[in-house]
């Protein structure tokens, strides 16, 4: 990915939760008919700054793949280990915080 | 992946359509099964390390947060499978090199790998695109 087009998708990013932040304001809020648009945006985006993060991530493993291609194998061994590795640590996270929303769930109320 | 909603698919779309000028494919680049059986795997763990800043992130909401996860609890099975396949393989390749294997173990691993490949790769995909990850 380039640098200009990482700048754009910052600016994208940042301009989407300027809005939604205006959006929330209470003074806005209570002129304009948005309802839940400031959540939706910045779910937005949340999603939209998720996405430039893979993308360096997925210029990474394109490397990978395309070292394994030159060499007419797949990933080593180390590589399968090492994306393992990342795999069991957000599983427990992801399962971490699933848990926790479980338990907060079923705490009575008071 | 039904438990999403089609307002987060949307939404979803919406970023990816922002960023899916400049992606990079790295299924596309593969040749061999086993690569691409490679690639889907990497791909899967980015996709979830997403979803796990995604849960850290403030300014989502939490009903949002539980769909995503839940989601992404979802391929994990597939994923999983497809892991056991790749390493059913390579150990299948390595004793045939090392003259312990036959041919037949490692078609059979061939096989079953391409059985998870075409399992977990949907599902792969699917969660990329809602995470924003998505290809082109």
């Amino acid at each position: 990915m380039t640098t200009s087009v990482q700048s754009v998708l910052a600016a994208v990013v940042s301009i989407t939760r300027t809005v939604a932040g205006v959006l929330s304001n209470p003074v806005v809020a209570a002129v304009l008919p948005t309802g839940a648009i400031p959540g939706y945006l910045l779910l937005a985006a949340a999603l939209a700054e998720r996405g430039e993060a893979a993308q360096g991530d997925l210029v990474a493993l394109d490397a990978q793949i395309k070292a394994a291609v030159a060499q007419g194998r797949g990933l080593s061994v180390d590589e399968l280990a090492q994306w393992k590795q990342r795999d069991d640590v957000a599983t427990a996270s992801i399962a971490t915080w699933l848990a926790a929303q479980a338990n907060a769930k079923a705490a009575p109320a008071k | 992946m039904k438990v999403i909603s089609s307002r987060t698919l949307v939404l979803a779309a919406i970023a990816t359509f922002a960023i899916a000028a400049c992606a990079h494919d790295p299924v596309a680049d593969s040749k061999t099964i086993e690569q691409k059986a490679d690639a889907v795997y990497g791909e899967y763990v980015i996709a979830k390390e997403q979803v796990q800043a995604l849960l850290a992130d403030p300014s989502v909401d939490a009903a949002t947060k539980t769909k995503i996860a839940n989601a992404t609890v979802a391929t994990t099975p597939a994923a999983d499978d497809l892991f056991s396949g790749l390493t059913a393989y390579s150990s299948a390749e390595s004793d045939l090199v090392a003259s312990k294997g036959t041919q037949a173990a490692v078609d059979t691993a061939v096989a079953n790998l391409s059985k998870w490949l075409a399992q977990a790769q949907p599902l792969v995909d699917e969660l990329m695109t809602l995470v924003g990850g998505a290809k082109k």
